[in-house]
């Protein structure tokens, strides 16, 4: 009984006074960082890392661990109100939470988020203690053309994403592909549409652009439309408005489950994220879902899945972390970074040499995901009573923390003007009722897409079959391939039928 | 005189003396420049040093990241920040050899611009391999390479950076050519080596150490003067036949020009101080960096010498600007 055996020791030193602490403080801290629009994990766990030095390795971890997926808990509570994610993996939460808000179901939107958060978060524990070693097997043998593959799935959904035209949906992937474009070719280190600009030699944040689009905009459709603003200020906060009705948790127990796989599959793959997860078990979603024209418009199982895919990533993304010594982001990095300052050697090794520390870290993971679930559950009625704040008080507000958030990722006010630009860009795009999410979704996707698809050839030495002679790549390419043939044949034979009638 | 009167004339006293006297300097706080994000290396050896720093001037230090462009946006942000001396930069052989080389519109001039301090220290890299390649040292690998012309991948954590750079050098002493493979950043890098999927790559002993003691690669060589403490087997690059591939990651204290010279000799006195304890020693030893004990002439001609030679190996490799 090795798990057991590790689990008593995990859990007999989490369990331990400064842990408990340690614990509590990282996923306060993490919940309130993530609430903050813009300022994410990375900036938070970077700000708080000195705090950490006079703490052991694993009280360090721990506090900056809970940090970390306490503020992707948090991340969708801005989301769901404001239309305003505060990360890109809160991006798909806005989708359907946003609208649910809308409607006055705020509450249940956020404590199916609560709950979704928990349940994903739950279950990549579970395969982080059983399986990490096969697991990390399989995510060893993604190479280029396996993550080029993985992207064309992605870009496949990002298509889907969209309601009404799939023709604007298209289009806005494509301008999110030519976002993308922006910055240092990896490949020959050459500046590409930066007009001269040495602040756009690194390209376009994810985050900026995402808070202009979702976020800023919103705010000036409001400023401009006052009686839709004026529309929302009344709302329920008793328990029963607050909790998912019946008929709603039947609607996302699949969603859960898929959801749940999904995060952790795509989670340990290191650079594949947590963002991608969400969007992609959010089209599987949709896909299977048969009353698809609901998503967009509060179906609580698009937000029950979003939700579980990227906590369920966030958890599996320790997994190679940990055990290959690989950090799949820049979050991850910062962690093993936090390692090594207290002089523990983060590594594949880091296991049998820090078992103490490694099993601790899993058992405050348990620990601190029920925290969270106790402590957003009661903060639900708070939060939704933000809504009540009057608009002329809220927006300003907002739109200073949306700058804040903006200007800390890198101390540069060049990005300030970015996320108004961005903000004037989604207003203009709300009005040409384009949708923002594909455009979103091309700017992570296009440039993962291009690198890999240019190192795959470079590895190759120019032979382009090694997309489908590879298994992995190969499959995911065929699934893709499926996937356009079979919306081909539907419309084809859609048409016939009108044809015939 | 009542005291308010005296009061006034304290204060008009101390207006006008403060100019004249030198050892008020430092009197609020100093902010470091990390021109590189939280949470790397660089910013976490900045935190630790600045802990010793502050100590040894008797006044607050704070470390502001300013990251982009390879760093260099941070250079830009001091070269035109007040010389006061109450800004500091942490330069590198990235931002003040190599950048000049590397960038279309660089807004400054590396040797021009800043006044020396203090040097840190250098970070000699790693040669490392896939751990079933057929090569299992520097002369190996060069004798592979010259058979099998173009067959050895070498992996690169970005272009432009210090990794590249030793890439471009490595070659240029060795004469053998291999096909780069640019990632973004060493973490990809180095999973593509393990999965035996790239021959062989640049790398630093911080990240190599772990892989290596677990047998998933091995090291090959390293490129600083001596060998490292952690790596006793693996060759320098002078051992193995080839000196001019001597390199490492150096790393020094800089403060914009026209800082007043006895205001960079307290700050000069106070990092040397901070260099020298334990616990920043430790810290170096433990990542295998090698302290410079290196400050004002010698620290210019340094990097004047640096600037020079990297000018020169950019050049011959044929890298683009940006």
């Amino acid at each position: 009984m090795d798990l057991f055996d590790n689990m008593i020791l995990g859990f007999s030193v989490a369990v331990s006074w400064s842990s408990l602490l340690a614990c509590f403080i990282g996923v306060s801290l993490g919940t309130f960082i993530g609430v903050l629009p813009g300022v994410g994990a990375l900036a938070g766990i970077s700000l708080l890392m000195p705090l950490t030095f006079n703490q052991t390795p694993t009280d360090a971890i721990v506090m900056l661990a809970g940090i970390y997926y306490g503020s992707i808990y948090g991340g969708s509570t801005a989301a769901i109100l404001l239309n305003l994610p505060g990360s890109v993996t809160s991006a798909v939460t806005c989708f359907d939470g946003y609208p649910m808000a809308q409607q006055g179901r705020a509450g249940k939107a956020l404590a199916m988020t609560t709950l979704a958060s928990f349940i994903g978060g739950c279950f990549s524990i579970v395969l982080m203690m059983g399986f990490a070693a096969p697991l990390v097997a399989v995510a060893q043998s993604f190479g280029s053309p396996e993550y080029f593959a993985m992207t064309i799935l992605g870009l496949l959904a990002a298509s889907t994403l969209s309601q009404g035209s799939p023709v604007k949906g298209i289009a806005m992937v494509v301008v999110g592909l030519i976002v993308g474009l922006v910055g240092t070719d990896i490949q020959s280190g050459v500046a590409r549409f930066t007009f001269g600009s040495r602040e756009l030699l690194d390209g376009i944040s994810l985050v900026v652009l995402a808070m202009g689009l979702f976020g800023v905009s919103e705010i000036l459709v409001n400023f401009t439309d006052m009686h839709r603003a004026r529309s929302r200020q009344d709302v329920d906060t008793s328990w029963g408005a607050m909790m998912p009705s019946k008929q709603e948790w039947k609607d996302s127990t699949g969603a859960l489950g898929r959801g749940s796989v999904i995060g952790a599959v795509i989670g340990i793959l290191p650079g594949a994220g947590a963002a991608i997860a969400a969007f992609i078990a959010y089209s599987v979603e949709k896909k299977l879902s048969r009353t698809p024209e609901r998503f967009g418009n509060g179906a609580i199982e698009g937000l029950a899945a979003a939700e579980t895919a990227n906590n369920s990533a966030a958890q599996a993304a320790f997994i190679p972390t940990m055990s290959l010594g690989i950090p799949g982001s820049a979050t991850m990095a910062l962690l093993l970074g936090a390692l090594l300052i207290h002089g523990v050697q983060p590594g594949p090794l880091v296991i049998q040499t820090n078992p103490d520390l490694f099993w601790g870290l899993i058992a405050s993971f348990w620990i601190g995901n029920l925290m969270l679930l106790v402590l957003n559950l009661p903060m639900i009625g708070i939060w939704v009573r933000m809504l009540m704040i009057p608009y002329h008080i809220l927006y300003p507000c907002i739109l200073f923390f949306i700058c804040l958030g903006a200007f800390s990722a890198r101390n540069n006010p060049v990005d300030i003007l970015l996320v108004i630009l961005f903000g004037l860009m989604g207003y203009g795009m709300k009005l040409l009722q384009l949708p923002a999410a594909p455009l979103l979704l091309g700017l992570v996707l296009g440039p993962m897409a291009e690198e890999h698809f240019r190192r795959s050839l470079l590895l190759s030495r120019g032979d382009p079959t090694v997309f489908i002679t590879q298994p992995i790549s190969g499959g995911l390419l065929a699934v893709a391939a499926l996937v356009v043939a079979s919306t081909v044949w539907t419309s084809v034979k859609r048409k016939r039928l009108q044809h015939a009638a | 005189m009542s005291l308010k009167s005296k009061m006034v004339g304290l204060a008009i006293g101390l207006a006008l003396a403060t100019p004249a006297l030198a050892d008020d300097f430092p009197s609020k706080p100093i902010t470091w420049i990390v021109p590189y994000t939280a949470g790397g290396i660089t910013d976490t050896r900045s935190r630790l040093i600045a802990d010793e720093f502050a100590k040894a001037l008797g006044e607050t230090v704070v470390v502001e990241n300013k990251p982009g462009a390879g760093g260099t946006l941070g250079l830009e942000y001091v070269a035109r920040a007040d010389p006061d001396g109450y800004t500091i930069i942490y330069g590198t052989l990235g931002t003040l050899a190599a950048a000049p080389s590397l960038y279309k519109t660089l807004r400054y001039d590396p040797l021009a611009d800043f006044e020396s301090v203090h040097m840190m220290a250098s970070s000699p890299n790693t040669l490392i391999a896939w751990k079933d390649t057929p090569y299992n040292n520097v002369q190996e690998l060069v004798a592979y390479a010259r058979d099998h012309p173009g067959e050895v991948t070498v992996g690169l954590a970005g272009i432009g950076t210090g990794t590249h750079l030793a890439s471009e050098l490595f070659m240029n002493a060795t004469g053998i050519e291999m096909l780069q493979v640019p990632y973004k950043g060493s973490a990809p890098m180095l999973n593509d080596l393990i999965a035996g999927r790239l021959d062989v790559a640049f790398d630093y002993a911080v990240s190599t150490l772990g892989h290596q003691q677990s047998g998933a690669i091995k090291v090959l060589g390293v490129t600083g003067e001596d060998r490292l403490d952690l790596f006793p087997d693996a060759m320098t690059m002078a051992e193995s036949g080839f000196p001019e591939a001597t390199t490492g990651s150096w790393s020094g204290i800089f403060v914009p020009a026209g800082t007043p010279p006895d205001r960079v000799a307290i700050l000069t006195d106070a990092f040397d101080t901070a260099m020298k304890t334990d616990k920043v020693q430790d810290a170096m030893a433990k990542v295998q960096s090698i302290f410079m004990d290196m400050d004002g002439a010698e620290m210019d001609a340094y990097v004047a010498a640096e600037r020079d030679r990297w000018t020169r190996i950019i050049e011959a490799a044929g890298i683009e600007k940006r």
